[in-house]
């Protein structure tokens, strides 16, 4: 007996130290990484059925930003900071069906999307918005792990993007909440919560599921003005002139 | 068994348990934020005039009517830049503008603060570029460690872009090869060799220094003209009207 005790022990021993070199990863850790497009239909959705609980001042815009349309289906194209070039911005464009991509470091969480090739960087190291730090269309992420879930927490968003496609408006307090979870291998899901003291009466939350796909790739896309940038390019319209316009314009609209 | 017979084999079962780490390691970390080395660093590539056919160098000598120095970038009125259009490959790289290198297994993004945070895709499992891949900015790149070296083949590369700031101009025939490696604990240098069979007459090289920066993050830039997107947005100038105007154009000047 005692004779084999040492041995065996030192195998043990060995075959631990082994183990997790093996492995090559120190901690198990939720795997969120992969291309993932939206679920279900429309290029963008909404993040919930009818008006979310407004303060007066933001009813106001929303209805003027839904004036003559379906109610809850679509705001008006004048209106959108989208047709002016600008990003969708946190979070609308998690409602958007365009890819995006998830990279996993140690330090952080990136997701790099198609739509305009924004991304979102979350920091993983607990660091708090800087005082002063500029507002901005992507916000400043932060997260942690809980387990199978990275909780997200998103603040110093600019106040001019439309929450969804509706035209919800919001003020620079919003505060984004997300729980993002794997929930088969081929299936994220993600719980947004909306704080907004400014422009909400009340916190609200919606839900959307993304597919893994593993045969997609990221495209490049510069935005939704791509081809008047091109177009005054290359008629040499300098931006100083009175001749920088869009095709749409060019042919008299 | 003696003791030193165990002993001695569990310091070799040991070792060959760390192997795989040790080999893993070996793979160069091109990790963090990079931003080009020297007190003014000089935004072009190459010295002088680039070595340009006819054509092409007619097109470099209109980017720079009027300019008395070499040293000067090129006209802003010629500068797709200008226009809203994004730096690209491999103007991004001359840029004084910071850019944020993640690998993971199978890619190394490379992302650029300038120009609406475009970036790269440099794949790592020897895929070729598709046939009929459109044009993209930023190219289609591929790559392969080479000991301490990245090695990264760029084509697929749109002919709007200027090389450099100089108003180096080249076709969609340009090919880009890069070899990236750690030079210092807290610096970086590519080597890069342009060709450009219908653009140039020769393939020729240049080679820039990048230092770590790790207290650095990259800002959002969603643009150089961010300014115009916002003033006609605030103003409700809906895009089919004459009136989408810079705020220089508003206030009656330039």
């Amino acid at each position: 007996m005692r004779n084999l005790l040492i041995p065996s022990i030192l195998a043990a021993v060995a075959g631990l130290a082994i183990l997790p070199a093996a492995q090559g990863q120190s901690s198990p850790r939720p795997d969120l990484s992969g291309i993932w497009s939206r679920t279900g239909r429309g290029a963008h959705q909404p993040f919930r059925q009818g008006a979310p609980p407004l303060q007066a001042w933001a009813k106001a815009i929303y209805e003027e930003n839904e004036q003559g349309l379906p109610p809850g289906e679509d705001g008006r194209d004048d209106l959108d900071p989208v047709i002016y070039c600008m990003v969708h911005g946190i979070p609308r464009i998690m409602a958007g069906n365009q890819p995006f991509e998830i990279a996993q470091t140690a330090s952080q969480v990136v997701l790099l999307f198609e739509a305009h090739s924004v991304l979102r960087r979350i920091y993983l190291d607990g660091r708090k918005l800087p005082e002063n730090y500029p507002t901005s269309f992507m916000g400043f992420s932060t997260g942690k792990y809980d387990g199978d879930t990275l909780v997200v927490e998103t603040a110093g968003l600019n106040d001019l993007t439309w929450l969804d496609r509706t035209g919800i408006p919001h003020s620079e307090a919003l505060r984004v909440t997300e729980r993002m979870r794997r929930a088969a291998q081929d299936t994220l899901e993600i719980a947004f919560r909306f704080e907004d003291p400014k422009a909400f009466t009340s916190p609200w939350e919606a839900k959307k599921t993304y597919q893994l796909k593993p045969d997609w790739e990221i495209l490049e896309n510069i935005g939704y003005c791509e081809d008047r940038f091109r177009y005054n390019y290359k008629r040499k319209a300098f931006r100083g002139t009175a001749d920088w316009q869009s095709p749409e314009q060019a042919r008299g609209r | 068994m003696s003791i030193r017979f165990v002993g001695g084999m569990l310091v070799m079962l040991t070792l060959l348990g760390s192997a795989p780490v040790l080999l893993a390691q070996a793979r160069p970390d091109f990790n963090g934020v990079w931003t080009r080395t020297g007190p003014r660093p000089n935004e072009n590539f190459g010295e002088g005039t680039p070595p340009l056919q006819a054509a092409f160098r007619a097109a470099y000598d209109e980017n720079r009517v009027g300019l008395a120095s070499p040293a000067e970038g090129g006209l802003d009125e010629m500068d797709p830049v200008i226009y809203c259009l994004p730096h690209g490959m491999p103007r991004g790289y001359a840029s004084t503008q910071p850019f944020e290198v993640i690998q993971t297994p199978g890619l190394v993004h490379v992302l650029f603060e300038a120009s609406q945070m475009l970036r790269r895709r440099i794949y790592l499992d020897g895929r070729k570029m598709p046939e009929n891949y459109p044009p993209t900015y930023m190219g289609f790149s591929t790559g392969r460690y080479d000991g301490d070296t990245l090695v990264v083949e760029t084509a697929g590369l749109d002919e709007t872009t200027w090389l450099d700031t100089s108003g180096t101009p080249h076709s969609d025939s340009l090919r880009i090869t890069e070899r990236m490696r750690r030079s210092g604990p807290d610096r970086m240098e590519i080597a890069f060799r342009f060709e450009d069979a219908k653009a140039f007459t020769r393939a020729w090289q240049d080679s820039k220094a990048y230092q770590l920066r790790t207290d650095w993050q990259l800002m959002e830039n969603t643009g150089y003209c961010e300014d115009r997107f916002r003033y006609n947005y605030s103003q409700k100038v809906f895009k089919g009207t004459v009136d989408w105007q810079s705020p220089e154009q508003a206030a009656g000047g330039r």
